[in-house]
């Protein structure tokens, strides 16, 4: 669906996309993972012709682009960092102004078609009022639904579930989840992991514009070879698995077992109390910890220009002021933005209780899925302590 | 791509203006005559008078100082010496003079009133169609008519080809340095007249038709059917002492810097004074005291000599190629005003026997 | 794309207001003028100005004079400089490109509602002003003993066929006019994401060209300026019309047209949107 060779875009001096190759299949629910400034925009406008590649091949809907755009887009549905309508104007014109701008915009069934997708994205009550009164959430549906309105094979979403509340987030997710598995490939772009990673199939990780891991989520998460193991009785459990027992921290002990049912089944065996037990998986976060450097906003002061410094980089240029992949030591305040780390999804209600929010009328937002708890503790690396990921679809244990 | 775009907007009149080509030589002394004869010749056009003398307002010659120092854009229609038509055009209206057998018609736009002019002044105040290419080479070319002229090749005037000819007087005394005229090679109307003062690379004075045809304008131009319910007066025209509320009862001298007095055409000075013949003529007038002391201020501004000589004081200002001198004779408590394109020296040699003489007289 | 950019005009409350506005100051002068029956001396004040007391007929003309200095530029360069600039800043932009619209479809689409703004505009300024004339001023027929009737410029009664004839003709030429700075604010538009940066730009460049215009040692560029034959409508109110700083200014306006539509349109099809 969506396959780019060397896919590179300057800025004058800056390179923003480099070299990449993206193969994003038929079917996929394709999640582009990066930090900030990684290049995610970038590499999305090209997809949709809005920035010209420097240097690379892009092809999207088996055509090139942006050649075939005339051919391509009106198969694409798109949304590209952050919704946009025209303020004065009501959702419902929007969409309607934007139906009828491109190619198979008439006027016959262009209100079925408004409606349908005000209807999808859960605005259909939505009154006259002007755009410039929506809530985030609700300008996020409304790009949403200008983004579903051709009934696309491909969507390329930048940042879906940018400003809605978690239910909102939960609905959004379904109904991707709902039209991927009507034939629509999903690409989305996000810097959310957790979202990656409750929604998609197959992930891309970007940073400094190279793509430095493309591969299914399965085989990213895969099993690491270790089994957690929660007992009252920790300190016999640790002394039958002697040799195995990788760490202990009150009553769990991470050990070295290939497989957690056998493992299980000897503990009982032995009359060892087993409160938990669980398979331990890499998470996204490690992986994408593992394969990026810095956060893309963080700004550093220069180390300090020690000797040691000055033999290593004899050429350095004083104009230089900051070195953003040498994080000063010093600086013990980590920033808490922490963008592209996971962090919790906040606590997400049990799936039944889920039902219509309050975007398409009172709300003024949900609480930020952005605001994160200190990034701090995510960050320390080789640190196999499970996230406390909550809120897993369908109760699933992940560990 | 901007480039050319923009290369094809600035080409634009240079591509007009080069369509006739220069070539052959010209007998100056033929062209000459054509131009003196070319007043039975109709034509039309639109003509750009440029003065950049740096001329003070004089008091109550304001519309002749525009003349000479700014921008003056006039349609002009001609059948005849005995009836025309010509439109002083500005941006929130225009002033339109028609010459007809029934006298002259003015209409002003501003004032919403058409005048008519009766009688035939001696010295009448400078306006517009005097300064159109025509009128202004003719009236050059009879002034110097004891001076050579020399071809001075072709050009392309108004889109047409013109033939040059120049005029440098010989009079030591005159300030103007040369007169280039182009005539339409078709039509023999002058088109084309600069004026440069001497010792001058530019020239003052540039009056050109920017657009012009050789053909007899229409009845329905030429009939002044204006202001119909607009205001009508009938006023005689304007002289130059008029203008100047010159007083008339004075005898002016029988010569002045060795110059003397011209009589024009036979009719009453009435106080004014024309010294001279050719270009270095001059006009000496008195004028009352208000207009007297206002010019001399003015003069003052522009840089003017303010001598006191015996018995009185002279205000002399040159503007390549005019000079303006003001005169107050104390004994008698007069003010003249003395100008020509002559050198300033004559005409404060003219103040200085004026007031000698007015001192005698009494 | 042309029709959802005119019905994007049309319920854009900005364009009604601005011109509103432009109908406004024409009726304020004809109120004061009226109250206080004061005309401005002759040669002064703006054109028509001193005529329109005794003939309503010739406001429509005295109020275009009014306005095509600067408010109406200032209107039309708000309007030219929002087209792209204002698209990008509000992101709409990319939608419109990737719904797809072309990016030449885009422009000759802006470049349509501007021209229909700018017609629209001026349209609205004459005939308020018509009316307004009409009413406090009368019809002209004491002045000129024919009702809609007027006196040219050049003092020939010009009947109500004609007068409305030369006042559509001098409505077109500053149509023209305006399109042709409209192109440069449109231009403008095209470099900047700023809606209001591009509509200052093109201001400063009318106020450069006013300002050489005034000025005698340019001389040798004002036939190139812009503004420079913007006041030569009024040459339609002359008799015999002066075609030839009317057919000066139409040459002049189709090359600026056409050098900074394709200006806009270089730099646009070939821009990154990065807004």
């Amino acid at each position: 669906m969506i396959r780019t060779r060397g896919l590179t875009k300057r800025f004058g001096r800056i390179t923003a996309v480099d070299g990449v190759d993206l193969d994003v299949r038929a079917g996929d629910r394709f999640g582009f993972l990066g930090p900030n400034g990684s290049g995610k925009t970038t590499l999305v406008r090209m997809l949709l012709g809005l920035v010209h590649a420097t240097a690379g091949e892009i092809e999207v809907l088996g055509e090139r682009m942006p050649a075939a755009a005339a051919r391509v887009l009106p198969r694409v549905g798109a949304m590209v960092e952050g919704p946009a309508a025209y303020p004065h104007l009501s959702g419902r014109r929007n969409l309607s102004l934007f139906d009828a701008a491109g190619p198979g915009g008439g006027r016959r069934g262009r209100v079925d078609r408004v409606e349908d997708a005000l209807a999808r994205v859960g605005l259909s009550g939505v009154d006259k009022r002007a755009v410039s009164a929506y809530s985030l959430g609700m300008r996020q549906r409304l790009g949403l639904a200008a983004a579903l309105l051709r009934g696309p094979s491909l969507l390329i979403l930048d940042e879906p579930t940018n400003g809605l509340d978690p239910k909102g987030i939960r609905e959004i997710r379904d109904l991707l989840i709902a039209l991927n598995e009507g034939g629509t490939t999903v690409f989305l772009s996000s810097h959310l992991l957790a979202e990656v990673e409750l929604l998609c199939t197959r992930v891309g990780i970007v940073d400094r514009g190279r793509m430095v891991l493309q591969d299914d989520l399965d085989n990213l998460r895969a099993p690491t070879g270790q089994v957690l193991v929660r007992s009252p009785d920790v300190a016999a459990v640790a002394a039958l698995l002697a040799g195995r027992v990788v760490a202990r921290d009150g009553e769990e002990l991470t050990v070295r077992h290939a497989d957690a049912a056998e493992l299980n089944a000897e503990l009982v065996r032995r009359g060892l109390r087993v409160s938990g037990i669980a398979e331990l998986r890499r998470t996204l976060e490690q992986v994408v910890l593992e394969s990026t450097g810095d956060s893309g906003d963080r700004v550093d002061r220069p180390p300090d220009p020690g000797a040691a410094q000055r033999r290593t980089r004899p050429t350095r240029g004083g104009d230089r002021t900051d070195h953003p992949r040498e994080p000063d030591p010093t600086v013990a305040e980590r920033p808490t933005t922490g963008d592209h780390l996971p962090g919790e999804t906040p606590g997400e209600p049990d799936a039944t209780t889920t039902g219509r929010t309050g975007d398409s009328a009172t709300h003024r937002r949900g609480p930020d899925p952005e605001a994160e708890p200190d990034s701090a503790a995510g960050r320390i690396s080789g640190d196999l302590h499970p996230g406390d990921h909550t809120g897993a679809p369908d109760g699933e244990v992940r560990r | 791509m901007l480039v050319a775009a923009l290369a094809v907007v600035l080409g634009t009149p240079a591509i007009v203006t080069a369509v006739t080509a220069p070539a052959g030589t010209v007998d100056a002394s033929a062209l000459r005559e054509r131009v003196a004869r070319s007043d039975r010749q109709a034509h039309q056009g639109v003509a750009v008078i440029r003065g950049s003398l740096p001329l003070p307002v004089l008091p109550k010659l304001e519309d002749v100082s525009a003349l000479v120092t700014g921008v003056t854009t006039v349609r002009s229609w001609y059948d005849s010496p005995e009836r025309w038509r010509f439109d002083v055009l500005s941006t929130v209206g225009e002033r339109d003079t028609y010459r007809t057998a029934d006298g002259e018609f003015v209409w002003d736009y501003g004032a919403d009133q058409v005048t008519q002019l009766v009688g035939t002044p001696p010295v009448r105040v400078p306006r517009a169609g005097d300064l159109l290419p025509p009128d202004l080479a003719r009236g050059l070319l009879a002034t110097a008519a004891g001076d050579a002229v020399s071809g001075l090749g072709a050009r392309a005037v108004a889109g047409r080809r013109a033939e040059g000819l120049r005029l440098v007087p010989a009079d030591p005394d005159t300030t103007i340095g040369r007169v280039d005229v182009w005539v339409d090679a078709a039509s023999g109307v002058p088109v084309l007249v600069e004026v440069t003062p001497r010792g001058a690379e530019r020239p003052v004075l540039v009056s050109a038709f920017e657009e012009f045809a050789p053909d007899r304008p229409g009845d329905d131009v030429l009939t002044p059917d204006v202001g119909r319910d607009s205001g009508f007066s009938t006023v005689e025209a304007p002289d130059l002492a008029g203008a100047l509320g010159a007083l008339g009862d004075d005898d002016v001298p029988a010569s002045l810097a060795g110059r003397s007095l011209r009589q024009t055409d036979g009719a009453g000075v009435r106080g004014v004074g024309v010294y001279g013949t050719g270009l270095s003529s001059f006009v000496a007038l008195p004028v009352p005291r208000e207009v007297g002391l206002a010019a001399a201020d003015a003069g003052g501004k522009a840089g003017a000599r303010d001598e006191t000589v015996p018995n009185g004081r002279v205000v002399s200002l040159a503007v390549a190629p005019l000079s303006v001198v003001v005169v107050r004779a104390q004994r008698v408590r007069r003010w003249y005003l003395l100008v020509g394109m002559v050198d300033t020296v004559v005409l404060r040699a003219a103040a200085t026997e004026l007031i000698a003489q007015s001192g005698r007289g009494r | 794309m042309i029709a959802v950019e005119l019905r994007k005009l049309a319920s854009r409350p900005r364009v009604w207001l601005s011109i509103g506005l432009l109908c406004a100051l024409p009726a304020l002068v004809a109120v004061l003028l009226s109250v206080s029956n004061l005309a401005p001396p002759p040669g002064q004040g703006g054109a028509f100005l001193s005529a329109v007391l005794r003939n309503g007929a010739l406001f429509p003309a005295a109020a275009l004079a009014l306005v095509l200095p600067v408010f109406l530029p200032l209107a039309v360069a708000v309007f030219a400089g929002d087209a792209v600039a204002g698209e990008a800043a509000t992101g709409t932009l990319r939608y419109l490109l990737v719904r797809p619209v072309s990016r030449s479809r885009v422009l000759v689409a802006k470049m349509v509602a501007l021209a229909v703004f700018i017609v629209l505009a001026i349209t609205m300024v004459v005939v308020t002003s018509l009316v307004v004339g009409l009413a406090l001023f009368g019809t002209g027929a004491e002045a000129v003993g024919q009702s809609g009737a007027a006196t040219s410029l050049s003092g020939v009664t010009l009947g109500p066929g004609e007068l409305a004839l030369r006042l559509l003709g001098a409505i077109g030429y500053i149509v023209v006019c305006m399109l042709g700075f409209g192109s440069i604010a449109l231009f403008f538009s095209t470099l900047s994401d700023s809606a209001i940066g591009a509509a200052l730009a093109a201001l400063a460049v009318l106020i450069a060209s006013s300002v050489l215009q005034t000025l005698q040692a340019a001389d040798s560029i004002k036939p190139y300026l812009p503004t420079n034959y913007w006041l030569s409508w009024i040459d339609f109110f002359r008799d015999p019309i002066l075609w030839r700083n009317i057919d000066s200014g139409l040459v002049l306006q189709a090359c600026y047209i056409a050098l900074f539509f394709g200006a806009s349109w270089a730099n646009f099809a070939a821009k990154d949107i990065t807004s």
